[in-house]
Protein backbone atom coordinates (compact mmCIF):
# COMPACT_ATOMS: atom_id res chain seq x y z
CA UNK A 1 0.00 0.00 0.00
CA UNK A 2 2.63 2.52 1.03
CA UNK A 3 4.88 1.54 -1.86
CA UNK A 4 2.06 1.78 -4.32
CA UNK A 5 1.08 5.17 -2.96
CA UNK A 6 4.59 6.47 -3.48
CA UNK A 7 4.66 5.09 -6.99
CA UNK A 8 1.32 6.58 -7.88
CA UNK A 9 2.45 9.88 -6.44
CA UNK A 10 5.49 9.77 -8.71
CA UNK A 11 3.44 8.86 -11.75
CA UNK A 12 1.03 11.70 -11.07
CA UNK A 13 3.72 14.26 -10.36
CA UNK A 14 5.77 13.60 -13.52
CA UNK A 15 3.65 14.17 -16.58
CA UNK A 16 6.57 13.96 -19.04
CA UNK A 17 4.25 15.26 -21.73
CA UNK A 18 6.81 15.81 -24.47
CA UNK A 19 8.31 12.35 -24.13
CA UNK A 20 4.86 10.75 -24.23
CA UNK A 21 3.93 12.71 -27.34
CA UNK A 22 7.12 11.54 -29.04
CA UNK A 23 6.47 7.90 -28.11
CA UNK A 24 2.90 8.08 -29.39
CA UNK A 25 4.02 9.80 -32.60
CA UNK A 26 6.64 7.10 -33.29
CA UNK A 27 4.13 4.30 -32.67
CA UNK A 28 1.61 6.01 -34.94
CA UNK A 29 4.11 6.46 -37.75
CA UNK A 30 5.17 2.81 -37.53
CA UNK A 31 1.54 1.68 -37.58
CA UNK A 32 0.73 3.94 -40.51
CA UNK A 33 3.70 2.86 -42.59
CA UNK A 34 3.59 -0.82 -41.67
CA UNK A 35 1.60 -2.07 -44.70
CA UNK A 36 4.08 -0.33 -47.02
CA UNK A 37 6.99 -2.55 -46.11
CA UNK A 38 5.66 -5.48 -44.10
CA UNK A 39 4.63 -8.89 -45.42
CA UNK A 40 1.02 -10.05 -45.36
CA UNK A 41 1.78 -12.26 -42.41
CA UNK A 42 3.08 -9.33 -40.36
CA UNK A 43 0.01 -7.32 -41.29
CA UNK A 44 -2.23 -10.13 -40.00
CA UNK A 45 -0.29 -10.23 -36.76
CA UNK A 46 -0.48 -6.45 -36.43
CA UNK A 47 -4.25 -6.53 -36.95
CA UNK A 48 -4.62 -9.15 -34.23
CA UNK A 49 -2.39 -7.12 -31.94
CA UNK A 50 -4.50 -3.99 -32.53
CA UNK A 51 -7.75 -5.84 -31.89
CA UNK A 52 -6.40 -7.36 -28.70
CA UNK A 53 -5.02 -3.99 -27.63
CA UNK A 54 -8.47 -2.43 -27.85
CA UNK A 55 -10.03 -5.45 -26.13
CA UNK A 56 -7.60 -5.13 -23.24
CA UNK A 57 -8.09 -1.37 -23.09
CA UNK A 58 -11.87 -1.66 -23.00
CA UNK A 59 -11.56 -4.46 -20.45
CA UNK A 60 -9.56 -2.07 -18.27
CA UNK A 61 -12.59 0.21 -18.04
CA UNK A 62 -14.43 -2.29 -15.86
CA UNK A 63 -11.74 -4.19 -14.04
CA UNK A 64 -8.98 -1.59 -13.98
CA UNK A 65 -10.94 1.59 -13.37
CA UNK A 66 -14.21 0.48 -11.78
CA UNK A 67 -13.00 -2.60 -9.90
CA UNK A 68 -15.10 -5.70 -10.56
CA UNK A 69 -13.01 -8.57 -11.90
CA UNK A 70 -14.63 -10.09 -14.97
CA UNK A 71 -13.81 -13.09 -17.16
CA UNK A 72 -16.17 -12.72 -20.09
CA UNK A 73 -14.70 -10.05 -22.33
CA UNK A 74 -14.03 -12.65 -25.01
CA UNK A 75 -17.73 -13.55 -25.00
CA UNK A 76 -18.74 -9.96 -25.78
CA UNK A 77 -16.14 -9.93 -28.53
CA UNK A 78 -17.70 -13.14 -29.87
CA UNK A 79 -21.27 -11.88 -29.68
CA UNK A 80 -20.22 -8.78 -31.62
CA UNK A 81 -18.45 -10.88 -34.25
CA UNK A 82 -21.34 -13.29 -34.77
CA UNK A 83 -23.99 -10.57 -34.59
CA UNK A 84 -22.26 -8.56 -37.28
CA UNK A 85 -21.58 -11.59 -39.49
CA UNK A 86 -25.16 -12.84 -39.22
CA UNK A 87 -26.65 -9.40 -39.80
CA UNK A 88 -24.77 -9.18 -43.09
CA UNK A 89 -25.07 -12.82 -44.15
CA UNK A 90 -28.61 -13.71 -43.11
CA UNK A 91 -30.37 -10.36 -42.87
CA UNK A 92 -28.53 -8.78 -45.77
CA UNK A 93 -27.52 -5.59 -44.01
CA UNK A 94 -24.42 -3.78 -45.25
CA UNK A 95 -21.38 -3.82 -42.99
CA UNK A 96 -21.78 -0.13 -42.22
CA UNK A 97 -25.11 -0.87 -40.57
CA UNK A 98 -24.14 -4.19 -38.98
CA UNK A 99 -20.99 -2.71 -37.43
CA UNK A 100 -22.64 -0.09 -35.19
CA UNK A 101 -25.68 -2.29 -34.59
CA UNK A 102 -23.53 -5.15 -33.33
CA UNK A 103 -21.86 -2.72 -30.90
CA UNK A 104 -25.23 -1.56 -29.64
CA UNK A 105 -26.50 -5.13 -29.32
CA UNK A 106 -23.52 -6.10 -27.19
CA UNK A 107 -23.86 -2.90 -25.12
CA UNK A 108 -27.51 -3.67 -24.34
CA UNK A 109 -26.77 -7.34 -23.79
CA UNK A 110 -24.06 -6.49 -21.27
CA UNK A 111 -26.41 -4.06 -19.52
CA UNK A 112 -29.03 -6.79 -19.16
CA UNK A 113 -26.43 -9.19 -17.78
CA UNK A 114 -24.62 -6.58 -15.72
CA UNK A 115 -27.61 -5.03 -14.00
CA UNK A 116 -28.46 -8.07 -11.89
CA UNK A 117 -24.93 -9.51 -12.05
CA UNK A 118 -23.16 -6.48 -10.65
CA UNK A 119 -25.23 -6.68 -7.50
CA UNK A 120 -22.95 -9.61 -6.65
CA UNK A 121 -19.72 -8.62 -4.98
CA UNK A 122 -16.12 -9.56 -5.65
CA UNK A 123 -15.42 -13.21 -6.39
CA UNK A 124 -19.07 -14.05 -6.85
CA UNK A 125 -19.37 -11.71 -9.78
CA UNK A 126 -16.06 -12.92 -11.23
CA UNK A 127 -17.23 -16.54 -11.13
CA UNK A 128 -20.58 -15.57 -12.66
CA UNK A 129 -18.88 -13.85 -15.58
CA UNK A 130 -16.60 -16.83 -16.10
CA UNK A 131 -19.54 -19.16 -16.53
CA UNK A 132 -21.46 -16.59 -18.52
CA UNK A 133 -18.55 -16.44 -20.96
CA UNK A 134 -18.48 -20.20 -21.27
CA UNK A 135 -22.25 -20.27 -21.69
CA UNK A 136 -22.03 -17.88 -24.66
CA UNK A 137 -19.35 -20.06 -26.22
CA UNK A 138 -21.59 -23.12 -25.86
CA UNK A 139 -24.49 -21.27 -27.44
CA UNK A 140 -22.36 -20.22 -30.40
CA UNK A 141 -21.02 -23.75 -30.72
CA UNK A 142 -24.38 -25.50 -30.54
CA UNK A 143 -26.74 -23.19 -32.38
CA UNK A 144 -25.77 -24.93 -35.57
CA UNK A 145 -28.67 -23.61 -37.62
CA UNK A 146 -27.80 -20.03 -36.84
CA UNK A 147 -24.04 -19.96 -36.40
CA UNK A 148 -23.14 -23.10 -38.33
CA UNK A 149 -21.63 -24.32 -35.05
CA UNK A 150 -18.28 -26.13 -35.17
CA UNK A 151 -18.19 -25.95 -38.98
CA UNK A 152 -17.62 -22.24 -38.71
CA UNK A 153 -19.24 -19.36 -40.50
CA UNK A 154 -17.83 -18.72 -43.97
CA UNK A 155 -18.25 -16.23 -46.71
CA UNK A 156 -18.44 -13.11 -44.59
CA UNK A 157 -18.00 -10.11 -46.85
CA UNK A 158 -15.46 -7.37 -46.43
CA UNK A 159 -16.85 -3.90 -45.66
CA UNK A 160 -18.42 -2.24 -48.70
CA UNK A 161 -16.35 0.50 -50.24
CA UNK A 162 -17.07 3.93 -48.90
CA UNK A 163 -15.82 7.34 -50.08
CA UNK A 164 -14.22 5.51 -52.96
CA UNK A 165 -12.07 3.35 -50.69
CA UNK A 166 -12.23 -0.34 -51.50
CA UNK A 167 -11.77 -2.55 -48.42
CA UNK A 168 -11.26 -5.85 -50.17
CA UNK A 169 -7.47 -5.52 -50.06
CA UNK A 170 -5.52 -6.47 -46.98
CA UNK A 171 -3.89 -3.06 -46.69
CA UNK A 172 -7.16 -1.16 -46.83
CA UNK A 173 -8.72 -3.43 -44.19
CA UNK A 174 -5.66 -2.88 -42.05
CA UNK A 175 -6.15 0.88 -42.19
CA UNK A 176 -9.83 0.47 -41.40
CA UNK A 177 -9.04 -1.45 -38.22
CA UNK A 178 -6.26 0.97 -37.34
CA UNK A 179 -8.69 3.86 -37.72
CA UNK A 180 -11.42 2.40 -35.51
CA UNK A 181 -8.86 1.04 -33.05
CA UNK A 182 -7.37 4.49 -32.60
CA UNK A 183 -10.83 5.99 -32.31
CA UNK A 184 -11.67 3.51 -29.53
CA UNK A 185 -8.43 4.27 -27.69
CA UNK A 186 -8.99 8.02 -27.94
CA UNK A 187 -12.56 7.57 -26.70
CA UNK A 188 -11.37 5.47 -23.75
CA UNK A 189 -8.59 7.96 -23.02
CA UNK A 190 -11.00 10.86 -22.70
CA UNK A 191 -13.56 8.75 -20.87
CA UNK A 192 -11.21 7.71 -18.06
CA UNK A 193 -9.96 11.26 -17.67
CA UNK A 194 -13.44 12.73 -17.57
CA UNK A 195 -15.62 13.26 -14.53
CA UNK A 196 -17.16 9.86 -15.18
CA UNK A 197 -13.69 8.30 -15.05
CA UNK A 198 -13.17 9.81 -11.60
CA UNK A 199 -16.48 8.39 -10.41
CA UNK A 200 -15.46 4.95 -11.67
CA UNK A 201 -12.18 5.17 -9.76
CA UNK A 202 -14.06 6.21 -6.62
CA UNK A 203 -16.17 3.06 -6.93
CA UNK A 204 -13.03 0.95 -7.30
CA UNK A 205 -11.37 2.53 -4.30
CA UNK A 206 -14.32 2.35 -1.95
CA UNK A 207 -17.74 1.52 -3.24
CA UNK A 208 -19.66 2.18 -0.05
CA UNK A 209 -17.94 5.50 0.47
CA UNK A 210 -18.66 6.47 -3.11
CA UNK A 211 -22.30 5.66 -2.49
CA UNK A 212 -22.27 7.68 0.72
CA UNK A 213 -21.08 10.68 -1.29
CA UNK A 214 -24.09 10.34 -3.51
CA UNK A 215 -22.79 8.46 -6.53
CA UNK A 216 -25.29 6.07 -8.11
CA UNK A 217 -22.72 3.30 -8.03
CA UNK A 218 -24.85 0.54 -9.54
CA UNK A 219 -25.62 2.72 -12.56
CA UNK A 220 -22.00 3.62 -13.20
CA UNK A 221 -20.82 0.04 -12.73
CA UNK A 222 -23.27 -1.16 -15.36
CA UNK A 223 -22.34 1.78 -17.60
CA UNK A 224 -18.62 0.94 -17.45
CA UNK A 225 -19.28 -2.77 -17.96
CA UNK A 226 -21.58 -2.21 -20.94
CA UNK A 227 -19.39 0.43 -22.57
CA UNK A 228 -16.36 -1.86 -22.38
CA UNK A 229 -18.47 -4.72 -23.72
CA UNK A 230 -19.84 -2.58 -26.55
CA UNK A 231 -16.32 -1.69 -27.67
CA UNK A 232 -15.38 -5.39 -27.55
CA UNK A 233 -18.45 -6.07 -29.70
CA UNK A 234 -17.32 -3.51 -32.27
CA UNK A 235 -13.89 -5.14 -32.35
CA UNK A 236 -15.60 -8.48 -32.89
CA UNK A 237 -17.42 -7.05 -35.88
CA UNK A 238 -14.16 -5.74 -37.35
CA UNK A 239 -12.52 -9.10 -36.73
CA UNK A 240 -15.34 -10.95 -38.49
CA UNK A 241 -15.17 -8.78 -41.61
CA UNK A 242 -11.39 -8.76 -41.69
CA UNK A 243 -10.81 -12.51 -41.46
CA UNK A 244 -14.16 -13.29 -43.15
CA UNK A 245 -14.34 -16.58 -41.29
CA UNK A 246 -15.64 -17.22 -37.79
CA UNK A 247 -15.20 -20.26 -35.65
CA UNK A 248 -16.49 -20.75 -32.08
CA UNK A 249 -13.02 -21.74 -30.89
CA UNK A 250 -11.90 -18.10 -31.28
CA UNK A 251 -14.27 -17.17 -28.46
CA UNK A 252 -13.59 -19.76 -25.77
CA UNK A 253 -12.75 -18.84 -22.20
CA UNK A 254 -9.10 -18.79 -23.31
CA UNK A 255 -9.78 -15.56 -25.18
CA UNK A 256 -11.32 -13.93 -22.12
CA UNK A 257 -8.42 -15.21 -20.06
CA UNK A 258 -5.91 -13.79 -22.53
CA UNK A 259 -7.50 -10.37 -22.25
CA UNK A 260 -7.37 -10.54 -18.45
CA UNK A 261 -3.72 -11.55 -18.53
CA UNK A 262 -2.81 -8.87 -21.07
CA UNK A 263 -4.39 -6.26 -18.85
CA UNK A 264 -2.65 -7.63 -15.76
CA UNK A 265 0.74 -7.74 -17.42
CA UNK A 266 0.30 -4.23 -18.76
CA UNK A 267 -0.97 -2.83 -15.47
CA UNK A 268 -4.64 -2.56 -14.54
CA UNK A 269 -6.17 0.88 -14.30
CA UNK A 270 -3.61 2.57 -16.53
CA UNK A 271 -5.36 2.18 -19.91
CA UNK A 272 -2.10 2.33 -21.88
CA UNK A 273 -0.65 -0.52 -19.85
CA UNK A 274 -3.21 -3.09 -21.04
CA UNK A 275 -2.96 -1.74 -24.60
CA UNK A 276 0.81 -2.12 -24.65
CA UNK A 277 0.59 -5.43 -22.79
CA UNK A 278 -1.81 -6.77 -25.41
CA UNK A 279 0.46 -5.70 -28.23
CA UNK A 280 3.53 -7.29 -26.69
CA UNK A 281 1.80 -10.53 -25.74
CA UNK A 282 0.28 -10.98 -29.19
CA UNK A 283 3.71 -10.54 -30.73
CA UNK A 284 5.32 -12.97 -28.31
CA UNK A 285 2.62 -15.55 -28.97
CA UNK A 286 3.19 -15.23 -32.69
CA UNK A 287 6.97 -15.37 -32.41
CA UNK A 288 6.60 -18.61 -30.50
CA UNK A 289 4.48 -20.30 -33.11
CA UNK A 290 7.27 -22.82 -33.64
CA UNK A 291 6.45 -24.32 -30.25
CA UNK A 292 2.72 -23.87 -29.87
CA UNK A 293 2.42 -26.27 -26.95
CA UNK A 294 5.05 -24.54 -24.90
CA UNK A 295 4.26 -20.92 -25.47
CA UNK A 296 1.48 -20.75 -22.91
CA UNK A 297 3.66 -22.38 -20.30
CA UNK A 298 6.50 -19.99 -21.01
CA UNK A 299 4.49 -16.85 -20.86
CA UNK A 300 2.36 -17.98 -17.93
CA UNK A 301 5.67 -18.18 -16.13
CA UNK A 302 6.51 -14.74 -17.50
CA UNK A 303 3.20 -13.44 -16.13
CA UNK A 304 3.95 -14.77 -12.66
CA UNK A 305 7.40 -13.22 -12.74
CA UNK A 306 6.05 -9.82 -13.83
CA UNK A 307 3.37 -9.81 -11.16
CA UNK A 308 5.72 -10.91 -8.39
CA UNK A 309 8.23 -8.23 -9.32
CA UNK A 310 5.69 -5.50 -9.99
CA UNK A 311 1.97 -5.80 -9.17
CA UNK A 312 1.26 -2.74 -11.28
CA UNK A 313 2.53 -4.58 -14.34
CA UNK A 314 4.61 -3.07 -17.11
CA UNK A 315 3.38 0.44 -16.33
CA UNK A 316 4.64 -0.01 -12.79
CA UNK A 317 8.05 -1.08 -14.07
CA UNK A 318 8.15 1.91 -16.40
CA UNK A 319 7.17 4.18 -13.51
CA UNK A 320 9.95 2.70 -11.41
CA UNK A 321 12.54 3.32 -14.10
CA UNK A 322 11.36 6.89 -14.54
CA UNK A 323 11.18 7.51 -10.83
CA UNK A 324 14.75 6.33 -10.36
CA UNK A 325 15.49 4.49 -7.16
CA UNK A 326 12.66 3.50 -4.88
CA UNK B 1 -35.46 18.78 10.17
CA UNK B 2 -34.94 15.03 10.50
CA UNK B 3 -37.60 12.86 12.05
CA UNK B 4 -36.88 9.18 12.59
CA UNK B 5 -39.94 7.29 13.75
CA UNK B 6 -39.68 3.79 15.18
CA UNK B 7 -37.30 2.31 12.67
CA UNK B 8 -36.08 -1.24 12.85
CA UNK B 9 -33.19 -2.51 10.78
CA UNK B 10 -30.61 -5.24 10.65
CA UNK B 11 -28.35 -7.36 8.52
CA UNK B 12 -29.41 -10.58 6.87
CA UNK B 13 -32.34 -11.37 9.12
CA UNK B 14 -30.61 -10.38 12.35
CA UNK B 15 -32.40 -7.38 13.75
CA UNK B 16 -30.15 -4.73 15.27
CA UNK B 17 -32.41 -1.72 15.73
CA UNK B 18 -35.68 -1.93 17.60
CA UNK B 19 -38.10 0.98 17.22
CA UNK B 20 -35.48 3.70 17.26
CA UNK B 21 -37.00 7.17 17.21
CA UNK B 22 -35.11 10.41 17.22
CA UNK B 23 -35.37 13.87 15.76
CA UNK B 24 -32.98 16.66 14.91
CA UNK B 25 -34.13 20.27 14.70
CA UNK B 26 -32.65 22.90 12.40
CA UNK B 27 -29.46 24.39 13.82
CA UNK B 28 -28.85 21.74 16.46
CA UNK B 29 -26.00 19.43 17.24
CA UNK B 30 -27.50 16.16 18.39
CA UNK B 31 -25.32 13.39 19.76
CA UNK B 32 -26.21 9.72 19.46
CA UNK B 33 -24.03 7.89 21.94
CA UNK B 34 -23.66 4.33 23.09
CA UNK B 35 -21.25 1.49 23.53
CA UNK B 36 -19.66 -0.56 20.78
CA UNK B 37 -22.27 -2.63 18.97
CA UNK B 38 -25.24 -0.67 20.26
CA UNK B 39 -26.41 0.06 16.71
CA UNK B 40 -25.17 3.63 16.21
CA UNK B 41 -23.61 3.04 12.82
CA UNK B 42 -26.61 0.96 11.75
CA UNK B 43 -28.87 3.89 12.60
CA UNK B 44 -26.83 6.26 10.42
CA UNK B 45 -26.60 3.80 7.56
CA UNK B 46 -30.34 3.32 7.65
CA UNK B 47 -30.97 7.06 7.54
CA UNK B 48 -28.52 7.45 4.65
CA UNK B 49 -30.20 4.68 2.69
CA UNK B 50 -27.16 2.41 2.69
CA UNK B 51 -29.27 -0.12 4.56
CA UNK B 52 -32.95 -0.91 4.03
CA UNK B 53 -35.09 -0.38 7.12
CA UNK B 54 -37.42 -3.19 8.12
CA UNK B 55 -40.05 -0.90 9.51
CA UNK B 56 -40.76 2.64 10.62
CA UNK B 57 -40.47 5.91 8.77
CA UNK B 58 -37.79 8.52 8.18
CA UNK B 59 -38.65 12.03 7.06
CA UNK B 60 -36.24 14.78 6.12
CA UNK B 61 -37.64 18.29 5.70
CA UNK B 62 -41.10 16.69 5.83
CA UNK B 63 -40.30 14.38 2.93
CA UNK B 64 -40.25 10.63 3.29
CA UNK B 65 -36.78 9.25 2.58
CA UNK B 66 -37.09 5.72 3.91
CA UNK B 67 -36.38 3.09 1.30
CA UNK B 68 -34.68 5.62 -1.00
CA UNK B 69 -31.38 4.66 -2.61
CA UNK B 70 -28.37 6.30 -0.98
CA UNK B 71 -27.55 8.56 -3.92
CA UNK B 72 -31.06 10.02 -3.80
CA UNK B 73 -30.95 10.59 -0.05
CA UNK B 74 -27.65 12.42 -0.42
CA UNK B 75 -29.11 14.66 -3.10
CA UNK B 76 -31.82 15.73 -0.63
CA UNK B 77 -29.13 17.60 1.31
CA UNK B 78 -27.87 15.03 3.77
CA UNK B 79 -24.15 14.43 3.94
CA UNK B 80 -22.60 11.43 5.64
CA UNK B 81 -19.09 11.12 7.01
CA UNK B 82 -18.66 7.35 7.28
CA UNK B 83 -16.77 5.60 10.01
CA UNK B 84 -13.05 5.04 9.81
CA UNK B 85 -11.77 8.17 8.03
CA UNK B 86 -12.39 6.77 4.61
CA UNK B 87 -10.63 8.71 1.91
CA UNK B 88 -9.91 7.67 -1.66
CA UNK B 89 -6.22 6.98 -1.03
CA UNK B 90 -5.04 7.13 -4.64
CA UNK B 91 -6.74 10.43 -5.34
CA UNK B 92 -5.27 13.78 -4.44
CA UNK B 93 -6.74 15.89 -1.66
CA UNK B 94 -8.34 18.14 -4.21
CA UNK B 95 -9.84 15.23 -6.15
CA UNK B 96 -11.23 13.83 -2.91
CA UNK B 97 -12.85 17.17 -2.17
CA UNK B 98 -14.25 17.45 -5.68
CA UNK B 99 -15.80 14.00 -5.30
CA UNK B 100 -17.68 15.38 -2.34
CA UNK B 101 -19.27 17.99 -4.57
CA UNK B 102 -20.62 15.26 -6.80
CA UNK B 103 -24.24 16.28 -6.27
CA UNK B 104 -23.44 19.93 -7.02
CA UNK B 105 -24.00 20.51 -10.70
CA UNK B 106 -22.73 24.07 -11.16
CA UNK B 107 -18.99 24.50 -11.66
CA UNK B 108 -18.83 27.92 -9.99
CA UNK B 109 -20.65 26.58 -6.96
CA UNK B 110 -18.07 23.79 -6.63
CA UNK B 111 -15.28 26.35 -6.73
CA UNK B 112 -17.06 28.49 -4.16
CA UNK B 113 -17.57 25.54 -1.81
CA UNK B 114 -13.94 24.55 -2.31
CA UNK B 115 -12.84 28.02 -1.20
CA UNK B 116 -15.13 27.74 1.80
CA UNK B 117 -13.69 24.36 2.84
CA UNK B 118 -10.15 25.68 2.31
CA UNK B 119 -10.96 28.66 4.54
CA UNK B 120 -12.20 26.29 7.25
CA UNK B 121 -9.25 23.93 6.88
CA UNK B 122 -6.29 25.92 5.52
CA UNK B 123 -4.06 22.85 5.80
CA UNK B 124 -6.04 21.15 3.06
CA UNK B 125 -5.34 24.05 0.73
CA UNK B 126 -1.60 23.88 1.34
CA UNK B 127 -1.52 20.19 0.50
CA UNK B 128 -4.23 19.94 -2.13
CA UNK B 129 -2.12 18.06 -4.66
CA UNK B 130 -0.88 15.45 -2.19
CA UNK B 131 -2.34 11.92 -2.36
CA UNK B 132 -4.89 11.47 0.38
CA UNK B 133 -3.45 8.09 1.36
CA UNK B 134 -0.24 9.74 2.52
CA UNK B 135 -2.07 11.86 5.11
CA UNK B 136 -1.94 11.16 8.84
CA UNK B 137 -5.07 10.03 10.66
CA UNK B 138 -6.02 13.48 11.89
CA UNK B 139 -5.43 15.07 8.50
CA UNK B 140 -7.54 12.40 6.83
CA UNK B 141 -10.37 13.13 9.25
CA UNK B 142 -10.17 16.82 8.32
CA UNK B 143 -10.26 15.83 4.67
CA UNK B 144 -13.26 13.57 5.20
CA UNK B 145 -15.18 16.33 6.97
CA UNK B 146 -14.11 18.81 4.31
CA UNK B 147 -15.30 16.44 1.61
CA UNK B 148 -18.70 16.08 3.27
CA UNK B 149 -18.98 19.87 3.32
CA UNK B 150 -18.29 20.23 -0.39
CA UNK B 151 -21.96 19.82 -1.21
CA UNK B 152 -22.65 22.57 1.35
CA UNK B 153 -25.15 20.31 3.07
CA UNK B 154 -27.71 21.73 5.45
CA UNK B 155 -27.49 18.49 7.41
CA UNK B 156 -24.36 16.54 8.27
CA UNK B 157 -24.14 13.10 9.87
CA UNK B 158 -20.81 11.99 11.31
CA UNK B 159 -19.96 8.45 12.30
CA UNK B 160 -17.29 8.25 15.02
CA UNK B 161 -15.09 11.10 13.82
CA UNK B 162 -12.78 10.72 16.83
CA UNK B 163 -12.26 6.97 16.53
CA UNK B 164 -8.60 5.97 16.56
CA UNK B 165 -7.24 9.49 16.71
CA UNK B 166 -4.67 10.59 19.24
CA UNK B 167 -6.21 12.64 22.07
CA UNK B 168 -4.79 16.02 21.04
CA UNK B 169 -6.30 15.65 17.56
CA UNK B 170 -9.66 14.54 18.95
CA UNK B 171 -9.91 18.03 20.46
CA UNK B 172 -9.24 19.62 17.08
CA UNK B 173 -11.91 17.52 15.39
CA UNK B 174 -14.54 18.56 17.93
CA UNK B 175 -13.45 22.19 17.61
CA UNK B 176 -13.97 21.98 13.86
CA UNK B 177 -17.48 20.63 14.44
CA UNK B 178 -18.26 23.69 16.55
CA UNK B 179 -17.06 25.89 13.70
CA UNK B 180 -19.34 24.06 11.29
CA UNK B 181 -22.24 24.52 13.64
CA UNK B 182 -21.57 28.25 13.71
CA UNK B 183 -21.63 28.21 9.92
CA UNK B 184 -25.20 26.98 10.16
CA UNK B 185 -24.80 23.25 9.56
CA UNK B 186 -27.14 20.99 11.51
CA UNK B 187 -25.25 17.99 12.85
CA UNK B 188 -26.11 14.48 13.95
CA UNK B 189 -23.05 13.11 15.69
CA UNK B 190 -22.55 9.45 16.48
CA UNK B 191 -19.83 8.88 19.04
CA UNK B 192 -18.31 6.51 21.53
CA UNK B 193 -16.62 9.47 23.16
CA UNK B 194 -19.66 10.24 25.26
CA UNK B 195 -18.29 13.13 27.29
CA UNK B 196 -16.83 15.13 24.43
CA UNK B 197 -19.82 14.71 22.17
CA UNK B 198 -22.38 15.59 24.84
CA UNK B 199 -20.29 18.64 25.67
CA UNK B 200 -20.68 20.12 22.22
CA UNK B 201 -24.23 18.87 21.58
CA UNK B 202 -27.47 20.48 22.68
CA UNK B 203 -29.35 17.23 22.96
CA UNK B 204 -28.42 13.60 23.10
CA UNK B 205 -29.77 10.11 22.73
CA UNK B 206 -28.32 7.03 24.40
CA UNK B 207 -28.56 3.83 22.40
CA UNK B 208 -28.25 0.45 24.11
CA UNK B 209 -28.70 -2.91 22.40
CA UNK B 210 -30.50 -1.29 19.51
CA UNK B 211 -32.97 0.67 21.61
CA UNK B 212 -33.03 4.30 22.71
CA UNK B 213 -32.85 4.11 26.50
CA UNK B 214 -32.32 7.75 27.41
CA UNK B 215 -32.70 11.06 25.70
CA UNK B 216 -32.85 14.72 26.44
CA UNK B 217 -30.81 17.81 27.13
CA UNK B 218 -27.13 16.95 26.89
CA UNK B 219 -26.22 18.81 30.10
CA UNK B 220 -28.78 16.74 31.96
CA UNK B 221 -27.54 13.54 30.32
CA UNK B 222 -24.00 14.35 31.40
CA UNK B 223 -25.26 14.75 34.96
CA UNK B 224 -27.37 11.60 34.82
CA UNK B 225 -26.17 8.98 37.29
CA UNK B 226 -26.65 6.03 34.92
CA UNK B 227 -24.81 7.75 32.11
CA UNK B 228 -22.02 8.66 34.47
CA UNK B 229 -21.68 5.12 35.69
CA UNK B 230 -22.01 3.37 32.34
CA UNK B 231 -20.14 5.70 29.99
CA UNK B 232 -18.12 8.25 31.88
CA UNK B 233 -16.57 5.91 34.40
CA UNK B 234 -17.31 8.08 37.40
Amino acid sequence: MKNNLEKTAKMKSKPGLIRNVIIIAVVLIVLLLLPQFASDYIIYVAVLAMIYAVLAGSYDLTTGYTGPLTFCHGAFYGIGAYASALLTLKAGFPFWVAFPVSGIIVFLFAAVVGYPGLKLKGHYFAVTTFFFGHFIYLIILNSVKLTNGPMGLRGIKPPESILGIDFSSLQASYYLILFFGLLAVVFLFFLVRSGIGKLLVSIRENEELSEAIGVNTSFYKVLAFSTGAGIAGLMGSLFAHFFRLLHPSTFTWMTSEMVVIMALVGGLGTLFGPIIGAGIITLILELMRFAPEYRFIIWSAALIVVLVIEPKGLMGIVGRIRGGKR
Amino acid sequence: MLEVDKISAGYGGIQILWDVSLNVQQGEIVALVGANGAGKTTTLKTIAGLLRQMGGSITFESQHIEGMAAHRVISQGIALVPEGRRVFPYMTVRENLEMGAYTVKKKEKVQENLEWVFSLFPKLKERQSQLAGTFSGGEQQMLVIGRALMSRPPFLMLDEPSLGLQPTIVGTVFESLKVLHKEGVTILLVEQNVRKSLEIAQRGYVLEHGRIVLSGDSKKLLANEEVKKAYLGI
